[in-house]
């Protein structure tokens, strides 16, 4: 055999090989596939079925404001569709769509095979469609939240009925399940980009990705934590709210809006991240200003945490705290419009082909452009005063919402067609559908400004003849429906059969980007071999990279182990580290996303045993998981990854991807914690006598010191385990193990012993919760080290195997830091005044 | 299999990341430090809030605008503009990968001071808590 025969069947076994281990089941046992471009396309389904469920809401709401009298709907129904619209528009399209994207996407944009944890993204999935179907469903048993998106206190406090409850335990972990992808999607950018890709060299989605990945990191939290509370008053009875005792409704908004604002930036950015790729491409020529790009997407979201309390501006906060937040608001415009500016200097510079997707950037600038606008008049306060809650404020987020997001995503669902399905769209209707939509929105929604200043307000499904504001609902409504024509012409386009075409041109945009090196006809290992890249725009500037990876002349062209594999690089210039074995198909994720579902939604209807069983299932399930298919011993750990480097197989600590998502998950525990405490504050700077009963001394810093041996012995079982010690490290393992757990009990018993009863007051109401929250790390991490304990018993973690051991010592930093800052403010502050 | 090295690489990549946000990290800060200033003392002690935020406020920029000034020098010298002429980066090295951080650095504390200079304003044009 000559050694071109010799390479040409190394090549042909490797490309088998890879085949069989990325086969994807067949019939129903598809459901099981933790692959990104199955659990991305169930993802995006699924946010448009809700979003046109959504949209349906939106014609009823409009059929019923048509007229100054419409009988279509009862007060009710209206209360409730309105709720939701804002609801699903908000939690079940705008931010999971920016996760299925992604989920879609990023692999290809990163010329890599698979995120780091597909199972993890495929129980967010889960997670996110079962809970999504549990919310909407609601509407259908007129059980649907009716209190507004925003839930506002006492009102949603004090209706009958678990429309709340649906609202906030269904939203709740649809917002854990938003945080578990988000943890994926920033390891993925930080860990799993091609040999090469620099910082200076990560495409500008990425970049938004990770921006919009650590914002949902830090604005999620606060209102997980807001709705911990919230439900805890509805269902214990503990009066965090309720001004009668302690509490006080305004501390919701703050808790709201902290993730509120964050959220609208959230929305945006991934939808500008989707322009920022179709640009370079229309305009044929690389990005100008990649750094000022950069600049805006970091900057804007630092500054969106700095307003949130422009959605306040009407609730009595001391004039200088609107002051702050109104300079903040302005300040936000900066990186805002120099995204915009980067992006018309590029269409300026190039050669503007006319397409589809381009037409409906073109639209969305202008809308956005409006709506930003119009954002800075309500940004000043003294405007707001007048225009809040009006028809205004309607206008301004719905032309900030279709302009920053709505007309961007279609556009890249038109730009990214190929890439997922395989065909092309049609420009014909494609041009029917753009312009439908861009007349029947600013039909719809330019009128609603002046609704608004002649005064109407929000939220009403009725209004008096004689006040003058019948023609401009009547013309809004009417617009409505030119909406709706338009996305009914969208959605024909892409489920319309497209048998007939010829397959897809390889890169039909001739974009300069990874994702459209990917293999055609579609295999499911995405791309033949990970390439090494050496500019921004590879496939323009490396003619030859899309042969050579298709001849698998690069990384990981094959899988002699029968592994799923994806490359590990560094963080910031991306040189191989090692091969991670990513997780196989499974329904075990559905299993661990309906259990803790199944947690959520069972309290509703009262139901708290059964609750308890599910989470236990749903916990079961991800440990089984863990215990399966993580952090596995290999035989060998050394592969021969291509192009003559050896790479390790199993890494642990800080290299791992496993102890970053670690860490970025104990980051937005953190976050919720830190919201907590801010509670506390928050009722210190109200109440005019702060109360002086603290927990019993004994149980607090008994419960404290021994969080503090848990994680000393902790730290001591990671160096013995590394010295080989294996049963020393088992014995300490096991002691901090009994010391976790018996401090969390003392600590959660302190307030107890103290007399505190946290129904009656929203002092040990609050002090209550802090303690709780200590103990369920605690408990969390007692979880971990019995983990820890029974591998290392069954031979799977050793000295040189430890990534478990790592990971559980992080969680420890963590919980100790928590419950030492948990025990200083409930157990010192008082006594200090 | 993590060792010291491991974790100093990790240090050096996680502060280079760090570093390029250090800028609206100051002005996190900053505006944190101003608002809940504010916020406390009209709470707490209306008589004398407005004054004593201002006060607060004028020390609270000084110092940010000193350590986004430092931050932005260096920023400056790691972007090395003037003596290699690039703005775009896209060379493929460590050099390049080296002053696109600087770049990008130099823009957010660019940012950043204006940010601050915004939110030094308010206390100055609000005579009352309420």
């Amino acid at each position: 055999m000559s050694a071109e025969d010799a390479l040409a069947e190394t090549r042909r076994v490797g490309a088998e090989q890879l085949r069989a281990v990325w086969k994807r089941p067949g019939g129903w046992r598809r459901l099981s596939s933790v692959n990104n471009s199955d659990v991305g396309r169930w993802f995006a389904f699924a946010c448009l079925v809700f979003m046109l469920t959504a949209g349906v809401m939106a014609l009823l709401l409009r059929v019923e404001l048509a007229t100054p009298a419409q009988d279509v709907l009862s007060a009710r129904q209206y209360n409730q569709l309105y709720s939701l619209h804002g609801s699903v528009m908000m939690f079940l399209v705008a931010v999971p769509i920016f996760e299925a994207i992604s989920m879609l996407l990023l692999p290809a944009i990163l010329g890599a095979r698979e995120l780091p944890f597909p199972r993890l993204g495929a129980m967010s999935f889960w997670g996110f469609a079962l809970g999504g179907l549990f919310v909407i469903g609601s509407i259908f048993f007129d059980a649907a939240p009716d209190a507004g998106w925003f839930m506002y206190p006492p009102l949603s406090t004090q209706v009958s009925g678990v429309g709340s409850d649906v609202w906030l335990l269904g939203l709740g972990f649809i917002e854990i399940t938003s945080i578990a992808a988000a943890v994926e999607l920033i390891t993925s950018v930080l860990k799993v980009r091609p040999p090469g890709m620099r910082l200076n060299f990560i495409p500008l989605y990425a970049w938004y990705v990770l921006v919009v990945g650590a914002m949902v990191i830090f604005a999620f939290p606060p209102l997980i934590a807001g709705s911990l509370l919230f439900e805890l008053e509805r269902e214990l009875d503990m009066p965090f709210f309720d001004p009668t005792r302690g509490g006080d409704p305004v501390l919701w908004q703050h808790l709201f809006w902290i993730f509120g604002h964050p959220e609208v930036y959230i929305i945006f950015l991934p939808a500008i991240a989707i322009t920022a790729m179709i640009v370079p491409t229309v305009a044929q020529r690389p990005i100008i200003g990649y750094s000022w790009i950069v600049l805006s997407a970091v900057g804007t979201g630092f500054l969106s945490f700095g307003l949130w309390v422009h959605h306040m501006y009407t609730t009595g906060l001391p004039n200088i705290s609107l002051g702050f937040f109104s300079a903040a608001s302005q300040a936000v415009v900066i990186p805002t419009g120099v995204q915009i500016f980067a992006f018309i200097a590029t269409l300026l510079a190039g050669r503007v082909t006319r397409s589809t997707p381009m037409l409906f950037i073109a639209g969305a600038f202008a809308i956005f452009v409006a709506g930003g606008l119009t954002g800075v008049m309500v940004g000043l306060a003294p405007f707001d005063w007048q225009a809040h809650d009006t028809y205004f404020v309607v206008a301004h987020l719905h032309y900030t919402l279709f302009g920053g997001a709505v007309l961007p995503i279609i556009a890249g669902i038109y730009y990214f067609y190929p890439l997922i399905t395989g065909h092309m769209l049609s420009d014909t209707l494609g041009r029917w559908s753009f312009w439908l939509i861009f007349i029947g929105f600013n039909v719809t929604f330019l009128p609603m400004h002046l609704t608004g200043l002649i005064g109407m307000p929000r939220r009403v499904n009725a209004y008096p003849a004689e006040i003058g504001w019948q023609a401009l609902n009547l013309v809004s409504t009417i617009g409505a429906f030119v909406i709706a024509a338009g996305f009914a012409v969208f959605v024909w386009d892409l489920f319309r059969s497209k048998r007939d075409q010829p397959e897809r041109p390889r890169n039909p945009w001739n974009a300069g980007t990874l994702e459209w090196a990917v293999s055609v006809p579609e295999e499911s290992w995405g791309v033949r071999s990970v390439p090494e890249i050496s500019s921004r725009y590879p496939l323009w500037d490396e003619p030859e990279i899309v042969g050579r990876m298709d001849r698998g002349e690069f990384f990981l062209p094959d899988a002699p182990t029968g592994h799923r594999e994806t490359l590990i690089t560094s963080v910031l210039d991306a040189t191989p580290s090692h091969v991670l074995r990513v997780s196989g198909d499974s329904f075990v994720p559905i299993l661990a996303a309906f259990g803790l579902g199944g947690s959520f939604i069972l309290p509703v209807f009262k139901l708290y045993w059964f609750a308890l069983a599910s989470g236990l299932v749903g916990i079961a399930a991800i440990v089984w998981w863990h215990w399966t298919t993580t952090a596995q011993p290999p035989e060998k750990n050394a592969r021969d990854a291509g192009m003559g480097l050896t790479l390790p197989v199993y890494v642990s600590g800080p290299s791992s991807t496993g102890w970053w998502a670690t860490w970025i998950t104990m980051l937005a525990l953190l976050t919720a914690f830190v919201s907590l405490v801010f509670a506390y504050f928050y009722y210190w700077t109200i109440w005019p006598v702060f109360p002086e009963t603290t927990p019993a001394a004994a149980p607090h810093w008994g419960g404290l010191a021994l969080l503090g041996v848990a994680w000393g012995l902790t730290i001591t079982g990671l160096k013995l385990n590394q010295r080989g010690h294996a049963a020393s490290f088992r014995a300490a393992f096991v002691t901090a193990f009994g010391c976790a757990l018996a401090g969390g009990a003392l600590f959660q018993w302190a307030p107890f012993a103290a007399g505190m009863d946290p129904t009656v007051h929203a002092y040990p109401a609050i002090v209550f919760v802090l303690h709780f929250w200590i103990t369920i790390h605690a408990a969390l991490g007692a979880l971990m080290l019995g983990y820890c304990v029974a591998k290392s018993w069954d031979g799977r973690l050793t000295r040189d195997y430890d990534a478990d051991v790592w990971n559980t010592l992080l969680v420890w930093h963590f919980t100790l830091g928590m419950a030492f800052v948990a025990a200083a403010v409930t157990g010192l502050y008082p006594g200090a005044t | 299999m993590a060792g010291d090295e491991d974790e100093q690489e990790l240090g050096t990549e996680v502060a280079a990341l760090l570093w390029i946000a250090l800028g609206p990290a100051i002005w996190t800060a900053h505006f944190l430090g101003v608002y809940i200033t504010g916020a406390v003392l009209c709470a707490k002690t209306p008589a004398v809030a407005l004054g004593t935020t201002r006060i607060v406020t004028v020390l609270l920029t000084l110092a940010a605008l000193a350590m986004l000034l430092v931050l932005l020098r260096l920023a400056w010298r790691r972007w090395d503009v003037v003596r290699h002429g690039d703005i775009l980066h896209e060379g493929d090295s460590v050099e390049d990968r080296h002053r696109f951080g600087g770049h990008a650095a130099f823009l957010l504390t660019g940012l950043a001071i204006i940010g601050v200079l915004m939110m030094a304003l308010p206390p100055f044009f609000i005579d009352t808590c309420r």
